[in-house]
C-alpha cells in the first residue's frame, strides 16, 4: 500500500493551523511529536504553544492543516482579549457570534 | 463601473507604495534635485511590484495563504521572526509617518497646526478599521486618492519641454554638484518605496479579505496591471512637476506645501483643492493600509485570527495590535518629529526586510504542492531572480550610502 | 520525541564518523487508522545534509528557479535519504548503519 508522502519540517511545521468546521484560525504548528519506539514509528500530536493536538484530529494537510478542534483551548488567548478589551469596545460585533 | 471597483484594491495598495507622505515629498525632491533623471527608476520599482503582487496574488487565488504565512512556513520561526521584526517597523514607522501626513493635509487645508490633528487623524483611521467593510475602505480610498492625477494634468499645463524632460529620463545620471552616492542613495530610496514589503502584506491579505479564488485569477491580475502601474505615473507626475518647477532656478524640497504647490501654479484654487483632497485621501489610505499591515504580519507570523472578514471580537488580538499601534503612533508624534523624516529612519530596517519578503514569495510561487498548474514559468523566475538580487544589492548598499551621503544631503 | 529535537542533530556512522545532520523526517501515510478513518503518518526516513542549515526551502524536490535550487544544494553539500531500518536514534545523536559512501543520493529518491 502506498500512501501520501510528506516532510514533517516542509510539510507540517510552521503550517497554519485551521478549524475544519468554521474555518478559523488557530495558530501554527510549532512542532511535531513523534512515537519513535513504536511499531512503526509514527506522528502522535502536532505542538501549537502549549496545546499538544493528537493526531486523530488531524483532518486534512494542504497549504494548511485542517483540525477538529475537539477537546482544544487554541482559542484562549483570542477569548481573554476579547473579553477584557475588544468586548469593551462599542461595535465589537454580537455576542452571538 | 463595477471592473473599476474590482482593481481598487491593487490601486489602494500602490497608493501606499508610490505617493504615500514619504514619497510624495521624496518624489519632488528628487525631481527638483535630479529632475527626470531617476525616472528609471520608479520604472524598474513598478515591474518589479507588478511582479511579484502578481505571484502573490496567484497563490492567495489558488491555495489561500497570504504572504506573511509563507514567510513563515518557509523561512522558519526564528529567521520568520527577524523578517517580522524588520518589515514590522518598517510598517509601523510607514503607519507614524501617515497619520502624521494625514494631519498636515489637514493643516495645509485649515491652516490650524497639524499636532492638533494627529489625534483625531489616527481616531479616524481607527474608526474606519473598526467599523467600515474591507471592500468600502478600498473602493472610497483607492478611487479618492487617485484625485493625486491631478499632478499629471498640472504638469501638462505647466507646459514643460517635453525633450528636455526625455532627455533627463533616459541620461540616468547625476548632474552639477550631485555626487553618484547620492543619486544611488535617491535611488535606492525610490526603488525600495516601490517595492515596500507591506504592499505584498496588504495585497494579498486583501485578497484573503475578498475571500478570491481560483476563478479569481483574472481579477488578481488586473489589481496588479491597473494597480502599480497608476502608482509609478502619479510617482512621475510629482516627480515631473518639480523637475519643471524648481529644478531650474534650484529650489529644495523638504515640505508638503512645495509638493502641493505646481498644482496650484498650472491650475490655481480648484487645483490646489484637488491636490490638498487627493493628499489628504493618499496618506489616508497609506495609512490604512500600514495599519492594517501591522495587525495582518503578526497576525499571520502567529497564525492568530486576523482580518475583517470576521467581527472584531472574533479577531480580538489582531484589533488590539492595530489599537496599540495607532496609540504609538499619537505619542511619536506629539514629540513634534518631522513626519516625513519619519520614513527615512525605515529605510534601515527596510533593507534588512526586503530580500527575506520576497524569496519565500518566490520560493512558494514555484512550489507544485501549492499552485499546482498555476506555478511560475520560465520568464517568471528569470525576472523574479534579477529582482531578488537587485533587492539583494540594494539592501546591502542602504545603510552605508545613508550615512556617507548623510541621508541623501 | 518531538522533530525540534530530531532537527539539526549529527548524524553518524556506525564507526562513529561524521556524515552530517538531519534536515528532515520523511513521513507516508500509510501507518495504522486512527479514529477519524485516516491512516497515521508512519516514519520511513530521514533527510540527511552534509553542512548544517535547518531548511532545506523544499528543494530537495525538482521545483523552483535552477539557479536558487543550485545555491541551495551548494550550502547543503550532499544530500541522503536514509531509510528508517538504518537509523538508531541515540540520546543525543543519530548513528546510520552504512558509511557514508554507501548512502543514497535524495535525488535518486525525490518525488516531483
Amino acid at each position: 500500500m502506498s500512501g501520501r508522502v510528506l516532510h514533517a519540517q516542509l510539510h507540517l511545521r510552521d503550517r497554519q493551523l485551521i478549524d475544519q468546521r468554521n474555518g478559523r484560525l488557530l495558530g501554527k504548528v510549532d512542532d511535531v511529536e513523534l512515537d519513535l519506539e513504536a511499531d512503526p514509528p509514527v506522528v502522535t500530536a502536532l505542538i501549537t504553544g502549549e496545546q499538544r493536538i493528537p493526531a486523530r484530529l488531524i483532518a486534512e494537510i494542504d497549504t494548511a492543516v485542517k483540525i477538529s478542534n475537539e477537546g482544544l483551548d487554541l482559542d484562549h488567548w483570542d477569548d481573554w482579549f476579547e473579553r477584557h478589551i475588544i468586548d469593551k469596545i462599542p461595535g465589537a460585533g454580537d455576542k452571538a457570534d | 463601473m463595477k471592473k473599476l471597483l474590482a482593481v481598487t484594491l491593487g490601486i489602494l495598495t500602490a497608493i501606499g507604495g508610490f505617493v504615500d507622505i514619504g514619497d510624495l515629498v521624496t518624489n519632488a525632491l528628487v525631481g527638483a534635485r535630479f529632475g527626470m533623471r531617476l525616472g528609471l527608476v520608479v520604472l524598474v520599482g513598478v515591474i518589479g511590484i507588478c511582479l511579484y503582487a502578481e505571484m502573490c496574488g496567484r497563490v492567495v487565488a489558488v491555495a489561500g495563504r497570504p504572504v506573511f504565512d509563507l514567510i513563515r512556513e518557509r523561512l522558519g520561526r526564528r529567521t520568520g521572526l527577524l523578517t517580522l521584526i524588520a518589515s514590522f517597523l518598517v510598517t509601523l514607522l510607514t503607519l507614524i509617518a501617515e497619520i502624521g501626513g494625514v494631519a498636515l493635509a489637514l493643516e495645509l487645508a485649515s491652516g490650524v497646526q497639524y499636532l492638533l490633528w494627529v489625534p483625531l487623524a489616527a481616531f479616524a483611521v481607527w474608526l474606519v478599521i473598526w467599523r467600515v467593510k474591507f471592500s468600502r475602505l478600498e473602493t472610497v480610498f483607492g478611487l479618492m486618492g487617485l484625485l493625486l492625477i491631478v499632478f499629471a494634468v498640472a504638469l501638462w499645463k505647466l507646459g514643460p519641454d517635453w525633450g528636455q524632460l526625455m532627455h533627463q529620463a533616459t541620461n540616468p545620471r547625476p548632474i552639477g554638484h550631485e555626487t553618484w552616492a547620492t543619486y544611488g542613495y535617491y535611488a535606492i530610496a525610490l526603488f525600495g518605496a516601490a517595492m515596500t514589503p507591506y504592499e505584498v502584506f496588504f495585497f494579498s491579505s486583501g485578497g484573503v479579505e475578498e475571500k478570491w479564488g481560483r476563478e479569481d485569477l483574472i481579477t488578481a491580475r488586473a489589481n496588479v496591471f491597473v494597480g502599480f502601474p497608476l502608482g509609478g505615473l502619479l510617482s512621475l507626475a510629482i516627480m515631473g512637476c518639480a523637475a519643471v518647477l524648481y529644478l531650474p532656478v534650484g529650489i529644495q524640497v523638504d515640505t508638503l506645501a512645495q509638493v502641493t504647490l505646481p498644482a496650484a501654479v498650472a491650475l490655481g484654487k480648484l487645483g490646489l483643492a484637488i491636490v490638498l483632497i487627493g493628499v489628504f485621501a493618499a496618506t489616508f489610505g497609506a495609512a490604512l493600509e500600514t495599519a492594517l499591515s501591522c495587525g495582518y504580519t503578526i497576525g499571520q507570523y502567529y497564525g492568530w485570527q486576523w482580518g475583517k472578514f470576521v467581527r472584531p471580537r472574533q479577531a480580538s488580538r489582531f484589533h488590539l495590535v492595530m489599537i496599540i499601534c495607532l496609540a504609538l503612533s499619537i505619542l511619536v508624534l506629539l514629540t513634534a518629529v518631522d513626519p516625513v523624516k519619519v520614513t527615512e529612519y525605515s529605510v534601515v530596517f527596510a533593507a534588512m526586510a526586503l530580500p527575506l519578503t520576497y524569496l519565500p514569495i518566490l520560493i512558494v510561487a514555484n512550489d507544485p504542492d501549492y499552485m499546482g498548474e498555476n506555478r511560475n514559468g520560465p520568464v517568471t523566475n528569470v525576472l523574479g531572480l534579477v529582482y531578488l538580487g537587485l533587492l539583494l544589492v540594494a539592501s546591502i548598499a542602504a545603510i552605508p550610502l545613508m550615512i556617507i551621503t548623510k541621508g541623501g544631503q | 520525541m518531538r522533530l525540534g529535537e530530531l532537527l539539526g542533530r549529527r548524524v553518524l556512522d556506525g564507526a562513529g564518523d561524521d556524515i552530517g545532520w538531519v534536515a528532515d523526517v520523511r513521513l507516508v501515510q500509510d501507518g495504522p487508522v486512527l479514529p477519524s478513518m485516516q491512516a497515521a503518518f508512519r516514519v520511513t526516513g530521514l533527510i540527511v545534509i552534509e553542512h548544517h542549515a535547518t531548511h532545506l526551502f523544499g528543494y530537495e524536490r525538482h521545483v523552483g528557479p535552477a539557479l536558487l535550487r543550485w545555491l541551495v544544494h551548494r550550502r547543503l553539500g550532499d544530500v541522503w535519504y536514509v531509510p528508517w531500518e538504518d537509523v538508531t536514534v541515540t540520546a543525543t545523536t543519530v548513528e546510520v548503519v552504512r558509511g557514508r559512501a554507501e548512502l543514497q543520493p535524495l535525488e535518486e529518491n525525490a518525488r516531483l
